[in-house]
């Protein structure tokens, strides 16, 4: 048992520290339409979310966002708390959707949850900005499905390697059931 | 294998129809291109209107207050575009030159906003 | 099969919405005599874009002041000589209606303020008010000079006033337009000389709505032409006094007595310089012409109409 808890402990901390590296690095990959990422670090969120639990998801997603923005100076901007609201939103979308369909794959699920990440980002953007900002809407939207499903993909494939295997999880409950 | 993902394809493929129409009804509206005015909204809240159809074909500069650094925009008949900017990404001053009612330039960084609206009203001559 | 049922009913629904009715109108924008002029066609099919923007471009360079272009005597060739020029029959033309126009209204349309005109455009890029000597020379120098017309299209200036035909080519060209196009048998157009100098047939048989916009309000109108003169197409503002582009060939004076004239009739080359004097004239003296020479006439000071031809229905 204590083996385990070392290895979870472990575990976390890389998926943490993975999290902010991918952010930061994808902060300096520009896709022409101003507020699109790649999302290559919500791939981590999203392993954590379906490895453990939400609320490590969750904790995850904090210590990204804070510790990325520090790191970029950016914190307490308007970029921070957009990725704030964005990364909470999307999560608590996805713990419902999950709970509501047990049929999804991590591909639906992280989807929508890439589209409640933009969705939470710009709605913090009309906020601050005013209505203008409704102009970027969907074309990010749809920018937002597209690396959604890449992000699923990403996920699926990654959350079959071993390391992840040893943990009671939903995605080894899935397998089992098969 | 892709039975196992039915339920998937048909929530994406909704979520990619619903915000594809999104966009074309959103960008297909041409907005007008003769007649316009300026409102630039700057980081105090402050509106400036400016009579695009009264400028010259000549370029002219003015400075809009920002919120890190004041911007250059530039105004000219009928257009307008931002020059000079401190924001990192400078997706405002990659907008280039906006001469139609349907696209505003915002600069997130900097709290400014521009939106070119039609005085004509439908009027199709405008003293 | 799911999916590409899907497929097919988006495509079909874009389709729809991209493919917005496609007229036949044909629409230019050119920037003659330092003016953006836009034509525009509603359902014509037999215009022929060329041969008005080469109509519009000879007259352009016969009529520019400032600049000299190869093989061609233009108003700068005469200008710039004491001798007689040959010009075109077009110049030629022209340069006789004006001193027609000049005439007629008793002076204040004056051909020959080429020099004043310049100095003020200079002092409205500067912002500065000219030197009152200066005004006063250029003034005697009008006084003192004369177009002489010989046979054989030959022009000269005597004296040293310049010319400058601001105030008609815009109008003199749409009157040819107007006639080039009533030949050909167009009429669903629109020809707006930088919301100045405007020549109207019918929009697919409708009427123009014509806005003005320091009233709020506006006037419907087709097959005629339009001629305004507004002090904020080009001015600047001194302890409170606003200078504009319309100079009194008389006084060297830049300030005019109203905001705005709407001046509107059949003749294009009259709308351009009545537009233009009645922005020197009294409200009195303005209906006085109006009445007599059958114009209808709009006139506002301070955002407010002073006076409105009763035929004139405005709308809101």
């Amino acid at each position: 048992m204590r083996k385990n808890l070392i290895k979870k402990i472990s575990l976390i901390s890389i998926l943490a520290a993975l999290a902010i590296i991918l952010s930061i690095v994808e902060s300096f990959i520009p896709l022409g339409i101003p507020g699109v990422k790649l999302g290559l670090a919500n791939v981590v969120i999203i392993i954590s979310f379906y490895v453990f639990n939400f609320w490590y998801a969750l904790g995850i997603a904090f210590v990204r966002v804070f510790v990325s923005s520090l790191l970029l100076g950016t914190i307490f901007q308007m970029g921070f708390f957009m990725s704030l609201t964005g990364s909470i939103l999307s999560l608590l979308v996805m713990f419902l959707l999950k709970v509501i369909f047990k049929k999804l794959s991590v591909i639906g699920i992280s989807t929508v949850g890439s589209v409640f990440h933009v969705s939470g980002q710009i709605l913090i953007a009309i906020l601050y900005m005013g209505n203008v900002m409704v102009y970027y809407y969907p074309l990010i939207l749809v920018c937002s499905i597209v690396t959604g499903v890449l992000t699923g993909f990403i996920s699926l494939y990654v959350m079959k390697l071993k390391v992840f295997k040893t943990f009671n999880s939903s995605s080894n409950k899935d397998e089992q059931k098969e | 294998m892709f039975k196992k993902y039915k339920r998937d394809i048909i929530l994406i493929s909704s979520l990619l129809i619903i915000s594809l129409l999104a966009c074309l009804v959103y960008f297909n509206f041409n907005g007008s291109s003769t007649n316009l005015v300026a409102n630039i909204t700057d980081s105090n809240n402050v509106v400036t209107q400016i009579n695009l159809e009264k400028e010259t074909e000549t370029e002219r500069e003015i400075i809009v207050d920002g919120l890190h650094q004041d911007l250059k925009v530039g105004v000219k008949h009928n257009a307008i575009r931002v020059i000079y900017s401190s924001c990192p990404h400078q997706d405002c001053v990659k907008m280039g030159t906006v001469s139609t009612t349907n696209k505003p330039i915002v600069c997130l960084y900097n709290k400014v906003y521009i939106v070119l609206i039609s005085n004509s009203d439908g009027n199709d001559i405008n003293i | 099969m799911y999916s590409k049922k899907r497929i097919f009913i988006s495509l079909l629904f874009a389709s729809l919405l991209t493919s917005c009715g496609s007229s036949s109108n044909i629409s230019k924008n050119i920037y003659p005599f330092s003016t953006y002029l836009t034509i525009n066609f509603y359902n014509e099919n037999n215009v022929n874009i060329d041969e008005i923007t080469n109509i519009i471009d000879e007259y352009d360079k016969l009529c520019d002041p400032y600049n000299a272009y190869d093989g061609i005597n233009n108003l700068y060739t005469i200008n710039n000589s004491n001798d007689f020029i040959k010009v075109d029959a077009k110049l030629y033309d022209i340069l006789k209606m004006s001193i027609d126009a000049q005439e007629k209204t008793n002076g204040y349309f004056n051909p020959l303020i080429g020099n004043l005109s310049l100095t003020w455009k200079e002092a409205i890029e500067n912002k500065t008010l000219p030197n009152d000597d200066l005004i006063s020379k250029e003034i005697l120098e009008i006084n003192n000079s004369s177009l002489e017309f010989k046979d054989d299209y030959m022009i000269k200036i005597n004296g040293e006033a310049n010319l400058d035909l601001g105030g008609i080519t815009k109008g003199y060209v749409l009157s040819i337009l107007k006639d080039y196009l009533a030949t050909k048998n167009i009429t669903k157009y629109l020809i707006n000389g930088g919301n100045s100098s405007i020549i109207l047939g019918n929009k697919n048989g409708e009427e123009f709505k014509v806005g003005i916009n320091n009233i709020g309000a506006g006037f419907k109108a087709k097959e005629t032409s339009i001629g305004t003169s507004s002090v904020d197409e080009q001015y600047f503002e001194v302890n409170g006094i606003t200078y504009s582009h319309i100079i009194n060939p008389f006084t060297g004076s830049a300030v005019s007595k109203h905001e705005t004239v709407v001046v509107i009739n059949d003749n294009a080359t009259l709308m351009d310089i009545y537009s233009t004097v009645f922005m020197m004239l009294d409200t009195e003296e303005i209906t006085k012409i109006a009445n007599e020479n059958n114009f209808k006439v709009i006139v506002i000071d301070n955002k407010q109409i002073t006076y409105k031809d009763s035929e004139i229905e405005l709308y809101v």
